[in-house]
């Protein structure tokens, strides 16, 4: 997202931070090396050319070794290579998802705040409707109609995922929209959308950028149901969730297939929430 | 005797004095009020004298009755808080539990002073009336009464309590002046007929003159001037007091008084 | 030449009407606003910039309808009539420096270079006793008393010819308050500025307003020349603002016990908390009339005048504060 950086922390000293926001930090750094992993998979994958179409028949279901950590899958490929190559697919769609659904929910919700009245109603019902839809059932629906693939994962859950960031956004903009600041541009005749762009819209993000932090890990899960299911990325594409699809038949047998992949999502999901959590906390406070 | 007396008091965050009274008493039948800007240390003092003042390093004596307040156990400065000083804040509604009348919040605070049924009615309703409330009040929630009404209510509690001191911290300074000049009346009035010992602190130097006895005048943390109202208001020595009163928006004498 | 006019203002949240037909005028030189907390008085100021609509009754600037103004014309407008609230921590951007604030006040309606606006920030921020540096500090940063003179400078970076002032420096330290009153008596009188003052404080207005109006559950129930309300104050209810209010060294305030009553649905809205009400007050809502060169809403304007209740006033309230007095 193009947001500006949240202000509590722009001015806040980083040896205050590592005291009091632990939490935060850690699930920063977590995140950070899990980007730092799937940037850099090329160079520290064992097997980079795992990460695409390679096949090794004569080295299948090689249990975790010092040649292969995680031990290798079906048709012979290194699993850590995936893992690694898989969380830029995930990354990829978590970033792509909160983008498209943060940006569209924020610019509608802060509209509605700031306009009220039938504007409001009508982006409000809008967007109920769309609440009114079990979120992971919309996607499915989505996914089965378009081709699977990477791009439908991210349409399909994105398409479920703004209206939480507008209705989210509506109800912070409409309150910032009632205080002074903003009755003082009113009154100097600042045109209407630079007085949300300006005024509006910045004052009311912090919610929602803790929000979508959170909300980072529900993204990765439901790529990785998605996938799961068969309707989003497939063979050869490493993709975490088509990853445990394709190992959990195995799981008696030849454990690490399925198991790293899913590790990995957890370890994901996690971080975002620890992220989320940690914000949370300091901006509540 | 005094009720309240604070001496060499000394209240530090760090290497930074916030507040720092030397010498301080409050006899029953007295009211003793605390003037000074914001960041003068009025308010960290009144804290102060009740235990209340946190993440700072509190030195000095100060005796509530007969508790010695740096010494005591929470448990007893607890007790102090609850029946013995009535703490009176700006915003009182935010104090008073929404969910439950007037009179329960009442019952149940005299109740864990082992006053029930009849006896605690008839202390409630003396004291709503002290404090000029019609007794109906109780059977109101807290968003059901105004401002002054909330504060008032405040000061009953206390005084049903049993309270001898009321320390309170720019008690009318969220009110409307009509209303405020009940809340003023009303603490007058418990000075004069129930003797209690009153510490304010205020940034209003007129509504000061009409209700203390004595005056402290106090800046960044210091005490520049103290002595009788009459003297620090008629002949003020220090130049910061002068400052105070010279702030004060005059009002023309109204000419059938003239 | 009326500069702003409120003309049988009535502003209304859904159904419950907050404002009742007020008339207010403003030129140059400072008209009063008074009035307690749920008098309507924001509502009124709200009005008079344009925020809300009327329900009925017209907002007139100069000689035409607020709400009929062109694109032009509601331009013209903005740049004239400025507002200044109660808190500067509210009325400026938390995320904003106050340079930033000013800025945007001046490049609204003029194209500026970057170096003339610095100069202009400069300049408004000295006009307001404020030195140069605080152009890069943000609110928070800065005291009540500072941020309240950005606001200012703010304010008067358009040029207005009006500033609606509510309740300007009721979040102040006293003597923080007047400096800021000193600060606005000198900008309206260098840039020939007309201001309506709004606040609860009367010994504000005695000081800065020649005319003033005296709200109450949102009626202009007196006004008038600012001496006459406060010295020979007809009204029961300006007399019972005017008693309430502290004086150094004076008399404990007076009260009548009755201050709390909510404004009586019909009739005389005071009548529940009017020491003089009678049985008419009841039956019948006083209309503003003319009483020796003041407006007063009130039955009994030219009994208080010719000295009857002196004695009955709110001054029966002395008794129940247990001051002696005289």
């Amino acid at each position: 997202m193009t947001a500006p950086a949240l202000p509590a922390f722009r001015r806040t000293p980083l040896r205050r931070l590592a005291g009091v926001d632990r939490l935060a930090v850690a699930g920063a750094v977590l995140l950070a090396l899990i980007v730092l992993a799937a940037l850099l998979a090329p160079w520290i994958a064992p097997y980079p050319e795992d990460g695409g179409s390679a096949t090794h028949p004569l080295e299948a279901l090689l249990p975790p070794s010092g040649a292969h950590w995680f031990g290798t899958d079906q048709v012979g490929r290194d699993v850590l290579s995936r893992v690694l190559f898989g969380a830029r697919t995930s990354l990829l769609i978590a970033v792509a998802v909160l983008a498209v659904s943060g940006v569209a929910g924020v610019l509608l919700g802060v509209v509605a705040g700031y306009a009220g009245g039938w504007v409001r109603d009508v982006i409000m019902r809008v967007t109920d409707i769309f609440l009114a839809f079990p979120a992971l059932l919309l996607s499915l629906a989505l996914a089965v109609v378009l081709q699977p693939s990477v791009t439908t994962v991210i349409v399909a859950i994105a398409v479920t995922w703004w209206p939480w960031y507008a209705r989210l956004t509506a109800s912070v903009a409409a309150s910032v929209s009632t205080r002074g600041f903003v009755d003082s541009a009113r009154c100097l005749g600042v045109p209407a959308p630079l007085i949300v762009l300006r005024h509006v819209l910045p004052n009311s993000l912090t919610p929602v950028l803790v929000q979508l932090s959170l909300d980072g890990g529900g993204v990765i899960l439901t790529a990785a149901a998605l996938s799961y299911l068969g309707l989003g990325a497939h063979e050869p594409t490493p993709e975490w969730g088509l990853m445990v699809q394709q190992g959990q038949s195995l799981f008696t047998t030849d454990w690490w297939v399925v198991t790293f992949p899913g590790l990995a999502i957890l370890l994901t999901a996690f971080a975002f929430n620890v992220l989320g959590e940690g914000l949370r906390a300091r901006l509540s406070r | 005797m005094s009720l309240i007396s604070v001496r060499d008091l000394v209240v530090r965050i760090g290497d930074r004095v916030i507040a720092s009274v030397p010498e301080l008493d409050v006899a029953a039948g007295e009211c003793v009020a605390l003037v000074g800007e914001s960041g003068s240390g009025k308010t960290t003092t009144l804290l102060a004298t009740l235990g209340l003042v946190r993440g700072a390093d509190v030195s000095g004596k100060i005796t509530v009755g007969d508790v010695d307040v740096l010494a005591a156990s929470p448990a007893r400065l607890r007790e102090i808080r609850g029946s013995r000083a009535a703490l009176v804040m700006q915003s009182p509604q935010a104090a008073l539990n929404p969910t439950m009348r007037l009179g329960t919040l009442m019952r149940r605070a005299l109740a864990r002073h082992g006053v029930k049924g009849a006896a605690a009615r008839e202390r409630a309703r003396e004291a709503v009336r002290a404090v000029l409330l019609d007794p109906e009040i109780l059977r109101r929630y807290p968003h059901q009464v105004s401002g002054g009404q909330a504060q008032r209510f405040a000061i009953a509690l206390a005084l049903a309590l049993g309270a001898q001191v009321v320390l309170a911290d720019e008690p009318t300074s969220a009110l409307d002046v009509t209303v405020q000049a009940e809340v003023v009346a009303v603490l007058r009035r418990l000075r004069d007929e129930r003797g209690l010992a009153m510490l304010l602190v205020s940034h209003d130097l007129a509504l000061v003159s009409t209700i203390a006895d004595r005056v402290v005048v106090m800046r960044d943390g210091a005490v520049v001037e103290s002595g009788s109202a009459a003297d620090v208001f008629g002949r003020p020595r220090d130049p910061y007091t002068r400052e105070l009163i010279a702030a004060v928006p005059a009002l023309p004498e109204s000419a059938e008084e003239r | 030449m009326t500069l702003l006019a409120a003309e049988g203002v009535t502003l209304a949240y859904g159904a419950t009407a907050v404002v009742h037909d007020v008339s207010l005028a403003m030129d140059e030189g400072g008209v009063g606003l008074i009035g307690e907390s749920g008098s309507g008085k924001t509502t009124l100021a709200r009005a008079l910039l344009g925020l809300v609509r009327p329900r009925s009754g017209v907002v007139r600037y100069g000689s035409r309808d607020l709400a009929a103004l062109g694109r032009s014309g509601r331009a013209e407008f903005r740049r004239a009539v400025q507002p200044v609230f109660q808190d500067g921590s509210e009325a400026l951007d938390p995320r904003m420096t106050a340079g930033a604030s000013i800025t945007e006040a001046l490049t609204t309606h003029h194209r500026m270079s970057r170096a003339a606006r610095r100069d202009r920030v400069e300049a408004l921020l000295a006009d307001v006793g404020l030195a140069p540096a605080i152009a890069a500090r943000r609110p928070h940063e800065m005291s009540g008393g500072q941020r309240q003179r950005v606001a200012i400078a703010r304010a008067l970076a358009v040029e207005p010819r009006l500033l609606v002032l509510d309740e300007p420096t009721s979040a102040l330290d006293v003597t923080v308050q007047a400096r800021i009153l000193e600060l606005l008596e000198r900008l309206a009188a260098e840039h020939g500025l007309g201001y309506l003052l709004i606040t609860h404080n009367l010994g504000v207005v005695g000081r800065l307003c020649r005319t003033s109006s005296v709200l109450f559950a949102g009626r202009v129930v007196e006004s008038g020349p600012t001496g006459e309300l406060l010295t020979r104050p007809v009204h029961p209810y300006t007399r019972a603002l005017r008693d309430a209010v502290p004086r150094l060294g004076g008399e404990p305030p007076a009260t009548t016990g009755r201050t709390e009553a909510a404004p009586a649905p019909s009739g005389c809205p005071f009548r529940l908390r009017c020491p003089l009400a009678v049985d008419r007050c009841r039956d019948e809502a006083p209309l503003p009339r003319e009483v020796e060169g003041r407006k007063v809403a009130c039955h009994r304007a030219e009994e208080v005048l010719s000295g009857l209740p002196a004695s009955s006033t709110s001054r029966a309230g002395g008794e129940a504060s247990g001051a002696p007095r005289q």
